[in-house]
């Protein structure tokens, strides 16, 4: 389905203290292939993807399997994972604000990258540094180098980051919610910059983001999580244009109302997200879905009808030719 | 950054002169005089009138002010009339004392608290983090003078390794650092466990950082993280603590003085105060006051060469 593989996670579980909060998610990335991840706040997106950089909270423990160049990355110890950090897979955060030490030039800290992984002497590494923030359409780089954090806007902080993650040619590209803190105008632009070098390196991307159409217009695949789960997973525009799963349709629905209707009241789904470890038995979504029955009491699979490749994780997916979100889910 | 400190300076100078101001004010809006003081409230009008004169102390108050803060400038402290010794000079003797004990003793709370600060704040979940911090807390709870005599118990009385106290001057430079030995312990040990703690606490929060995560992130190990991106920013508020500090102890000693006998100037206030020696009140307060507004000087300088944020707002 993906071509030659580039990440696989097999059976990720992230627990808070005893607490899953992330049960049992696999999927694969091929190379070069653009994922998304979206879900509501406080449904694991951000622990899944630090699980992946190994750089999970004090407290916080992943098992499972996250393979990268045929090793799992789960079973590297700190220091071996510090090799792996920044070289072969890097993150992008999501507040730009934050995430640069204020008190460093931001040419040193993309020069940084390069001394640990490449070896680079530290003119090499700077002068890479100011190619880098070029690539990232920073204006003036070579000035822009040596400019500290303050000195600079949210959106061209993000570029640094951007810059940062991408120096070592990474295989794997996290970006976790980049463009969420970025003003509207700025969003787009950085969202067609991180596609391009992303396209141009032939690296594979996972972007999370809880915003629908943001995947859909970099990503071909898109994974749907809620309570810890992938409960839908397929080509992005079907998935978009008919989703299976009743809480796919109920994000899409919400999103879409907000695009469209521009009165004002932005439809959500009904109920909130329940807190970590109080989702309800069998199907976590059994508490808000409308199509709710008994069977949902049991955990359901995330399969495919035959001859398709959308999976979903529903005991009553809404078949394509039923009227989306089957006029339930966004009541 | 130039221009800064030629701002900050200029701030310096203004504030010692408001400074003077105030303080001979304070003092002068004091009831009773020198004159007062010395001849008791039984006093005939008379005789208070004529100490008055000897003293210069009847003139109107704006020329007293100026003919004070003149000498200020030259260095000239005046003559106390009540017991004749030149104030410069006492002062000075007195920081004599004073400083290097101050300076021995932060040296040492640096020592102290920079290193174990660091381990307690990187051990933080861990037996030996909270060791550390239970050790910080009691040495911040062990009183000064008890931890005095304690060392003048084992040093001088048990051992004879050290002199029990007293002071006989810099002319024998052996014996002023001898005898300033413990005392800076006992300052170092209890500063340096109130610094540890703000070492501690900065550490620990900056490792939770964004910044640090994105350091993280690029490969870097905890430690490298810890020592290439976190303890420069830890040091910022470190610094403000350490002005503070600094600030407090020029009489903040005076207990520790008091243990060992030290002739210094938190000692010497205190009796210049009992003994109402206004002359020599006024002029420490003044060198005090002029101390701490040049602590904070050096510190807003450090702050500018740290932190970038503070150079391109000026
Ligand atoms: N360090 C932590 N300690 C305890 N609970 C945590 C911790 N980190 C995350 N959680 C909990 O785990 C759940 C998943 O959190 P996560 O940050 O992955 O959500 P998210 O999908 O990224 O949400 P958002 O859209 O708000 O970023 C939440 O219920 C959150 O409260
Ligand atoms: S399994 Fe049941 S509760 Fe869960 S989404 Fe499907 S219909 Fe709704
Ligand atoms: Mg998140």
């Amino acid at each position: 389905m993906s071509g030659v593989s580039g990440l696989v996670v097999e059976d990720l579980v992230v627990k808070v203290h005893d607490i899953q909060a992330v049960k049992g998610v696999s999927f694969e990335i091929g190379r070069g292939r653009r994922m998304g991840l979206i879900g509501e706040s406080g449904c694991g997106k951000s622990l899944t993807a630090l699980a992946l950089m190994g750089l999970l909270p004090h407290g916080v423990t992943a098992s499972g399997r996250v393979l990268l160049n045929g090793r799992n990355l789960l079973d590297l110890s700190d220091k071996e994972m510090c090799a792996v950090r920044g070289n072969d897979i890097a993150m992008v955060f999501q507040e730009p604000m934050t995430a640069l030490n204020p008190l460093m030039r931001v040419g040193n800290q993309v020069a940084e990258s390069l001394r640990l992984h490449k070896g680079m002497s530290r003119a090499a590494a700077s002068a890479r540094a100011v190619e880098l923030l070029e690539r990232v359409q920073l204006p003036e780089p070579d000035r822009t180098a040596r400019k500290y954090p303050h000195q600079l806007s949210g959106g061209q902080r993000q570029r640094v980051v951007l810059a940062i993650a991408l120096a070592c040619d990474p295989a794997v590209l996290v970006a976790d919610e980049p463009t969420t803190a970025l003003d509207v105008t700025v969003q787009a632009e950085m969202l067609r910059l991180m596609d391009t070098l992303v396209r141009e390196e032939g690296a594979s991307l996972l972007l999370i983001t809880h915003d629908l159409p943001v995947v859909a217009s970099i990503c071909e695949e898109l994974l749907v999580m809620y309570g810890g789960s992938i409960v839908e997973h397929g080509d992005v525009a079907t998935v978009f244009d008919s989703p299976r799963h009743p809480y796919t349709a109920g994000l899409r629905a919400s999103t879409v109302l907000e695009s469209t209707d521009g009165s004002g009241r932005l439809s959500t789904i009904p109920g909130r997200v329940p807190s970590l470890g109080s989702f309800p038995t069998g199907c976590v979504y059994r508490n808000r879905c409308p199509r709710a029955d008994d069977v949902c009491g049991t955990v359901p699979l995330l399969t495919a009808p035959p001859g398709s490749n959308q999976r979903a994780a529903c005991h009553h997916p809404i078949e394509s030719d039923q009227p989306l979100g089957s006029g339930k889910a966004s009541a | 950054m130039v221009i800064y400190f030629v701002r900050r300076l200029a701030i310096l100078a203004v504030s010692l002169f408001a400074a003077s101001i105030l303080v001979f004010t304070m003092l002068a809006l004091l009831p009773g005089d020198q004159a007062q003081a010395m001849l008791g409230v039984n006093a005939t009008p008379e005789a208070l009138e004529a100490l008055r004169e000897q003293f210069g102390t009847n003139r109107p108050f704006t020329e007293r002010y100026l003919d004070w803060a003149g000498g200020l400038i030259r260095g000239d402290f005046g003559i106390s009339p009540l017991s004749g010794v030149s104030v410069g000079s006492e002062i000075a003797d007195k920081l004599g004392v004073t400083v290097p004990l101050i300076l021995a003793g932060m040296t040492l709370a640096l020592l102290i608290a920079v290193p174990l600060g660091i381990l307690a704040a990187v051990k933080s979940r861990t037996a030996i983090g909270t060791a550390l911090s239970a050790l910080s807390q009691v040495g911040i709870a062990v009183p000064s003078f008890w931890l005095g005599i304690l060392l003048i118990t084992v040093f001088a009385v048990k051992l004879q390794w050290l002199p029990a106290g007293g002071f006989t001057g810099w002319d024998d430079v052996g014996g002023a650092v001898q005898a300033l030995l413990m005392p800076a312990l006992v300052l170092g040990v209890a500063q340096g466990a109130i610094l540890m703690r703000y070492v501690r606490s900065a550490v620990v929060e900056v490792m939770q950082e964004d910044f640090i995560q994105t350091a993280r992130a690029k490969g870097l190990s905890r430690s490298q993280a810890l020592t290439r991106h976190a303890l420069r920013n830890a040091a910022i508020p470190v610094i403000t603590v350490l002005g503070l500090q600094l600030a407090t102890l020029l009489i903040g000693t005076v207990v520790i003085e008091n243990v060992f006998g030290l002739p210094g100037l938190g000692r010497m206030l205190l009796q210049d105060v009992g003994n109402r020696d206004l002359l020599k009140v006024q002029g420490t307060v003044m060198v005090l006051t002029a101390a701490v507004l040049l602590i904070n000087f050096v510190v807003d300088v450090v702050y500018h060469a740290v932190d970038p944020r503070l150079r391109s707002k000026a």
